[in-house]
């Protein structure tokens, strides 16, 4: 093989390595995108999964004026009776009935059926807001 | 508790009565030249069309009840029957509300001064006694007095 011949060959060598160099960084850069692609899949099925747990949820939330604690706030199955939910609310807020007065869930003024569920109070919403209400007795 | 105390912790628990009264169509007003004297304007939900004046009168808040009557429109007399709703516990005879929730009821009722029944200023008192003066005329409202 003549001089220039193996120059010539050398040069291809040189030419073929860098091609081959280059097309690694395409493989890396795709593999890159390939492992973001995925994450991004998780994210999306992680966040499918959290919608749907809660697809069958209502946000409940029990304000109670004179509590003087923070609302009652609970995710709650659409099955939920409202008389669970008032029991609920009545112990996170350390009340119960007595002879004076008589608690019960208001939900836009009236009250609320303690056989009713809180998915028809919540209808196609995902939070509902009730007030816990303490019956008076008369004088 | 002194005036000036009553009137700053009224006016922090005010703004969350006025939600309410406005989700209910109702309204508030707060006499400017008394400490403590409210109106609220207040309709039953199974008769919208009527209007009820309630005087409610903080002497000390929140640490006690207050003063609360019907009137015959903001500012008005408060020994006009017409101007009570029909519901238990509202006696229109001596215009008041014998319930555990006004200073009338705890002076005719000094046996609701302890126990269960006893006054407590915790949290928002201001808005529970709206919301039982509402709730009152959703659920027990009998129409007005004649």
């Amino acid at each position: 093989m003549s001089e220039s011949e193996l120059q010539e060959r050398e040069r291809r060598l040189a030419e073929r390595e860098r091609a081959l160099e280059a097309r690694e960084h395409e493989l890396v850069d795709e593999l890159r995108g390939l492992e973001e692609r995925e994450r991004a899949l998780a994210e999306d099925l992680r966040r499918d999964e959290e919608r749907d747990k809660h697809r069958h949820e209502v946000e409940t939330v029990v304000s109670f004026p004179v509590g003087g604690r923070p609302p009652y706030r609970h995710w709650t199955d659409r099955d939920t009776s409202a008389g669970t939910v008032l029991a609920a609310a009545m112990a996170h807020f350390g009340v119960k009935d007595d002879a004076t007065a008589t608690y019960h869930l208001v939900f836009h003024g009236d009250q609320v059926d303690p056989a009713v569920t809180i998915g028809s109070l919540a209808g196609e919403s995902h939070e509902v807001a009730l007030t816990l209400a303490k019956e008076l007795i008369q004088g | 508790m002194g005036t000036l105390e009553t009137e700053l912790t009224l006016e922090a628990d005010e703004e969350a009565v006025v939600s309410f009264l406005d989700e209910h169509g109702g309204l508030i007003i707060r006499d400017v030249d008394t400490v403590g004297l409210y109106w609220l304007v207040l309709h039953p939900k199974s008769a919208p069309e009527e209007t009820f004046y309630t005087r409610v009168h903080w002497s000390t808040y929140p640490g006690g009840p207050p003063s609360v009557r019907y009137a015959d429109g903001i500012g008005g007399t408060i020994t006009d029957p017409r101007a009570w709703p029909i519901i238990p516990g509202y006696r229109v005879g001596s215009f008041d509300i014998c319930k555990p929730f006004t200073s009338e009821a705890y002076g005719i009722h000094p046996e609701w001064r302890t126990g269960p029944t006893a006054w407590s200023p915790a949290g928002n008192p201001f808005l529970w006694v709206a919301q039982t003066l509402q709730f009152d005329l959703n659920t027990s409202y009998g129409g007005r007095c004649s």
